[in-house]
């Protein structure tokens, strides 16, 4: 039996003109790459756009048999997008607004993509173009507008919850007051941190456990609420360690591993979700084939 | 010529897309074109007719988050005035277009415990000229504090953040000093102390001081 991956030789039969093209958009947007991976380094935010580039280029990858089976064919809305995306990094750099330059560098990929080799070809890894967007963090006003109101309502819902179990409580805005304690809900408690990461992990798990378009987005966009639930989770196991346990466990230990708790519980419940939205009852299945 | 090449003309055209872009954006983001003058708050005396000024510091800290190329905050008396003082900050932002961007009180109050009670746009009549301004009320606790502000570059007077960010692109595109500086009022409202009095205070004090702050600043559009 001959193996389909060795057969299957045009697609690692690269162009030199697309190598040549490729080092050149490298050199174009060196300076704006290289603020980015500063960025990914110095903020705890972004640490995960590390990984996304090489999970993209991956996601092509597992394609390359697929895409050197799909006819080509040049499509000038492409070339259109490009200079578009080109002007995005004229405008970003003029206001230096790294934003728009960053979205540039992606916008640009795709739009040669499509220019090139058409639109069967790139709508075969459209997502791969997609989940790069997620390397990219959030201009700074948007980030800034949606921390405060993620604060108040991480101690809103949280406080809800602690009453709900029965902790004496008082919420003063961000500020939660139980009777030995005073726990507050900074900035970098608003939830706002793994809301990006599981925004990526959850396009990239939609993408690969659903079959139906429709439930593949419900599932991605399920993702901001869980993240949301994930904080306030957090924040309730938060006030009631220091309740119950010791200040010094919820301030030590369980703050350390709070992080953690929020992924994991976020996880069980984007994997519940997934799940959930596959499965169907028998008899539709039998009907189905 | 394999599945995946590509034809010359495509290639040649999206060379010369990137070369022509790529080395603007190269220029754009290498040049600094440097004002004429700086701004310089020697100008902005700290006497001036009846008031009484001091020339306050911020942190350490304060100063690298604000990264301005120079500052000035200053709170000014009165005989005329007890216990409210209007307090004058003046961040001078040389070069814009290098991470030193004017952080708008909009975004950063909110994190600093400041939670704004109103927020309009209002143009002030200051010896007989329109000065458009941000008029805000902000408190914390049961502390209130009105406070004015706008934001001066080349193009004169701008009051909106999105403006502001706009009109950084116009003045990078046409090479011309990306400057800017933000001016800021505030004045405490102590309890009894109506909105009314307080904006009878800071315009009273600006029309004294804005023509000594913009001599301060390099601008020449008055």
């Amino acid at each position: 039996m001959t193996n389909p991956e060795t057969t299957a030789k045009p697609g690692i039969n690269i162009d030199i003109k697309i190598i040549f093209i490729l080092v050149l958009i490298l050199a174009v947007y060196l300076p704006v790459l290289i603020d980015l991976v500063v960025d990914w380094y110095q903020d705890d935010n972004y640490s995960h756009g590390f990984l996304i580039l090489p999970i993209a280029a991956w996601l092509i990858w597992r394609k390359r048999n697929e895409l050197a089976e799909t006819p080509t064919k040049m499509n000038n809305l492409g070339l259109l997008m490009a200079i578009g995306s080109l002007f995005l990094l004229i405008a970003g750099t003029a206001g230096a607004e790294y934003f728009t330059a960053r979205v540039s560098f992606v916008g640009l990929l795709f739009s040669l993509c499509l220019y090139f080799f058409g639109w069967q070809f790139t709508r075969k890894i459209w997502f791969a173009f997609f989940f790069m967007l997620f390397m990219i963090p959030i201009p700074y006003v948007i980030y800034y507008a949606a921390t405060f109101p993620m604060q108040l309502l991480a101690s809103k819902v949280a406080g809800v919850v602690l009453n709900a179990i029965g902790l004496p409580l008082i919420r003063q805005g961000n500020i939660l007051h139980i009777p030995n304690y005073t726990l507050e809900v900074a900035e970098a408690c608003s939830g706002i941190r793994s809301l990006f990461s599981l925004l990526a992990l959850g396009a990239l798990f939609a993408y690969f456990t659903q079959d139906n378009k429709f439930k593949a987005v419900f599932l991605f966009l399920a993702t901001v609420p869980i993240a949301i639930a994930g904080n306030v989770f957090r924040v309730t196991v938060t006030a009631l360690g220091a309740h119950t346990v010791s200040i010094k466990f919820a301030e030590g230990t369980l703050h350390e591993i709070s992080g953690l708790i929020v992924f994991v519980f976020s996880l069980i419940l984007l994997f519940a979700l997934g799940a959930i939205l596959k499965w169907e009852k028998p008899e539709f299945k039998k009907l189905r084939s | 010529m394999g599945k995946t090449g590509i034809q010359k003309t495509p290639f040649l055209i999206t060379v010369a897309l990137l070369v022509v872009f790529g080395g603007l954006s190269y220029i754009l983001r290498y040049t600094t074109v440097t004002p004429d003058r700086p701004a310089d708050f020697e100008q902005l005396p700290l006497e001036y007719k009846d008031w009484q000024g001091e020339e306050h510091i911020f942190s350490e800290v304060t100063y690298q988050v604000l990264q301005a190329t120079s500052t000035t905050m200053r709170s000014y008396t009165h005989p005329q005035l007890d216990n409210s003082q209007p307090g004058l900050f003046i961040g001078y932002f040389e070069d814009q277009k290098y991470g030193a961007q004017i952080h708008s009180p909009r975004h950063c109050l909110p994190g600093g415990g400041w939670g704004i009670m109103s927020h309009t746009v209002t143009t002030l009549e200051i010896n007989g000229r329109s000065l458009p301004v941000n008029r805000l009320i902000i408190g914390a606790r049961n502390v209130r504090q009105l406070m004015y502000y706008w934001f001066e570059t080349r193009s004169g007077i701008i009051t909106n953040e999105f403006a502001l960010k706009f009109d950084l692109f116009k003045n990078a595109l046409l090479m011309r000093p990306t400057d800017a500086a933000f001016i800021r009022l505030t004045l405490f409202l102590p309890q009894g102390k109506t909105e009314q009095e307080g904006e009878q205070v800071l315009q009273n004090f600006l029309s004294d001081f804005l023509p000594k702050i913009e001599n301060s600043l390099p601008f020449e559009s008055r």
